[in-house]
């Protein structure tokens, strides 16, 4: 005869050891559902170098503005990798939360090529555009607001060539060109009316 | 011999056109959905020749769709009802039961494809309705969805096509034969042809499906145009207007793209294809001050999803339907580039409001941002004094941008005294850098920040008046710089 104390005990135990399979086993399935579709790895490693003050031109949606804030961010010497951590800064500053403007997860700058004569190509992730909410003014934020922090820390830009995912594509979400250059000149221009 | 020594370069230029030739006539292969919640097309993927689509894209508009990706299993709920797939196998199991695909269950990526021919067991299980699937033109019916036709002949004056509920068609036009393709509504026959041989004006109407659409095919002995009429449950097949076939300049009432129907949609259905346009051109040569009309996006290409129902593209339609009437309420001649769901190409806009040598070009956008009209023109350096003889598509703007920050700052005027938000800005949207006109885009977003507000009759109204108005005024300027 097994003493009742025994079998309350070995009754807990396998309890116990069921709740904890259940509970493992919904754990994995909810791990499994939170995997995101895009790819949100960071592209390149984190690059080390003294910091140093950039400018970035921030979009509002809600005031519908871009306004100027100035912060600190550790820059390579190279000057195609400078330029690229300047907008992953403002990437940075776009995908935190709550953010001012929000982009998709996984929005980010691959590459930066700074050419001869003050052309600047700026490749994004495909997330960045994919996932971009489509109108005329939220997609005008975006590309105002990439193209003058470039071209307030990159004096030397004139003109800047948007690509996605090392392709060329018709338009951001749907309204903002990026089949163009854009002239900085234009873009400047463009932020004072919208500060 | 001269010739010899060519051959061979000839030979394998032939070769290479020969060789890209099936390529570039190779249509994108889809297949089509229609139920009561939504109509859609899907592309249809071939996987070692067996046809593939997308599971959760044809799940995801049906209902209250989920995906779990698992190391094992694919698990897809759509409206309550769970349904299992394993990568690789047939069986397919959905609630307590199950059964086997005709091929097995592929993922790629992120991406589960399920066998076309398992499609219509697939929905019919998962819905619990029936389904019917038109094999051949790869169109699948679900529950009840279906629209039927009648025909109504008038005997020489034309030909009424009455619909079971309304419809969206495309419509060209081609000698002596119109057709209307319906790529989401969900037409249905039972008959393939009808022959009027009596009919003076009339000869057949074909009822075709191929390749995820549905379309009607008028063979006419004269040609003929389309209206919409009864909110889009009925299209008159009538004459063209004998003034419009011979380039007079068009009068809201003769041109066959601008002409409104009298009844409760006011408008005419309209051609996409450049034909309509140069068709179009040849009768807009003296006009001197034509306003293009562009309701943005249309077809496959929606815009922005304003809410869950409402798609940028119909709310643009609606828009530029309104000003049209407005615009030709004030005695100017309006030109809409599309007045149905069509596809349009930013080059083909561009294109057709440059043949059509019009002032005034309008695109029209809605947005469920901020409130109020935002209305924006080329974002293009300045222009030289001297304008070159040859211009850049890219800039083809450039030259009449004064004429166009006007015309803004006119319309920006107008709306300002409805006492609506307004503003006015330089901006990169496409196609206004390519129109040799005064070029503007207005993005029209709620009036008080629902969206729903976009739909509202009375703000389109008073909004499209505000833009007739801005465009009247602005006329002494616009043709100035002309």
């Amino acid at each position: 005869m097994i003493p009742r104390h025994v079998q309350i005990a070995v009754t807990v135990l396998l309890l116990a050891m069921f709740g904890a399979g259940f509970f493992i086993l919904r754990l994995k399935e909810r791990a499994e559902a939170e995997r995101t579709v895009s790819d949100s790895r960071p592209l390149a490693p984190p690059v080390a170098g003294p910091a140093a003050r950039v400018s970035l031109y921030i979009a509002f949606d809600d005031d519908g503005v871009i306004r100027p804030r100035t912060t600190s961010v550790a820059l390579p010497q190279e000057p195609s990798l400078r330029a690229r951590e300047i907008l992953r800064a403002l990437m940075t500053a776009y995908l935190a939360r709550p953010s001012p403007h929000p982009l998709a997860p996984g929005a980010d700058v691959k590459d930066v090529y700074l050419l001869s004569g003050g052309t600047a190509v700026v490749d994004m992730t495909a997330a960045f555009a994919d996932g971009h909410r489509s109108g005329i003014f939220v997609e005008e934020l975006t590309v105002a607001s990439l193209v003058q922090t470039l071209a307030a820390n990159v004096p030397e830009v004139q003109r800047v060539k948007i690509l996605v995912d090392g392709k060329e594509r018709e338009t951001l979400a749907g309204h903002a060109d990026l089949m163009s250059f854009y002239d900085v000149s234009a873009v400047n221009d463009l932020v004072k009316a919208m500060q | 011999m001269r010739w010899t020594k060519g051959w061979p370069a000839a030979l394998a230029a032939a070769l290479l056109l020969a060789a890209m030739l099936p390529l570039r006539s190779q249509e994108e292969r889809r297949v089509s959905i229609y139920a009561a919640r939504a109509s859609y097309s899907l592309p249809v993927q071939d996987r070692e020749k067996v046809d593939y689509v997308g599971l959760f894209e044809v799940a995801e508009p049906l209902g209250d769709a989920s995906l779990k990706i698992g190391s094992k299993t694919w698990r897809l709920r759509l409206n309550g009802v769970d349904c299992e797939f394993r990568p690789g196998k047939n069986r397919v199991r959905i609630g307590r039961s199950g059964f086997d695909m005709p091929a097995p269950f592929l993922p790629e990526g992120d991406r589960g494809y399920v066998p076309l021919q398992a499609l219509p067991m697939l929905l019919s299980r998962m819905l619990n309705v029936r389904v019917d699937y038109h094999v051949n033109s790869r169109r699948i019916f679900v529950g009840d969805a279906g629209t039927r036709f009648t025909l109504d002949v008038k005997k020489g004056e034309g030909l009424v096509v009455n619909f079971s509920a309304p419809v969206n068609p495309t419509i060209s036009t081609e000698p002596g034969k119109l057709k209307m393709t319906f790529t989401r509504d969900p037409l249905l026959s039972g008959t393939g042809s009808f022959q009027f041989q009596d009919d003076k004006l009339i000869s057949s109407v074909q009822f075709n499906e191929a390749n995820g659409t549905a379309e009607l095919v008028v063979q006419a002995n004269a040609p003929v145009m389309a209206n919409f009429a009864e909110g889009g449950k009925a299209i008159r097949i009538v004459p063209t207007p004998v003034q419009a076939q011979a380039a007079a300049p068009p009068s809201p009432s003769a041109a066959p793209a601008a002409a409104p129907a009298p009844e409760a949609m006011p408008g005419s259905a309209q051609p996409p294809s450049a034909g309509a346009a140069a068709g179009f051109a040849a009768g807009a040569l003296h006009q001197p001050y034509l306003i293009v009309v562009d309701a943005s996006h249309g077809g496959d290409e929606r815009g922005a999803a304003l809410s869950d129902q409402l798609a940028e593209k119909d709310v643009a339609l609606a828009f530029a339907r309104k000003l049209r009437t407005e615009l030709q309420a004030r005695g100017l001649n309006a030109f809409m580039l599309r007045d149905s769901d069509a596809t349009l190409s930013l080059e083909q806009r561009a294109e057709t409001a440059n043949a059509s040598r019009a002032a005034v070009y309008v695109s029209l956008h809605a947005s469920n941002m901020g409130s109020g009209v935002r209305l924006y023109t080329a974002m293009l350096p300045a222009a030289s004094a001297k304008p070159p003889l040859f211009v850049p598509w890219e800039a083809a703007q450039a030259g009449h941008l004064p004429a166009s920050r006007t015309l803004a700052q006119a319309i920006a005027l107008e709306v300002a005294k409805r006492e609506l938000p307004n503003s006015v800005v330089a901006a990169p949207v496409r196609p206004l850098n390519n129109v040799v006109a005064a070029a503007i885009a207005v993005e029209v977003s709620p009036p008080n920040g629902q969206v729903e507000g976009l739909n509202s009759s009375n703000y389109q109204q008073q909004v499209a008046a505000a833009i007739a108005s801005g465009i009247a005024n602005a006329r002494a300027e616009v043709e100035a710089a002309r």
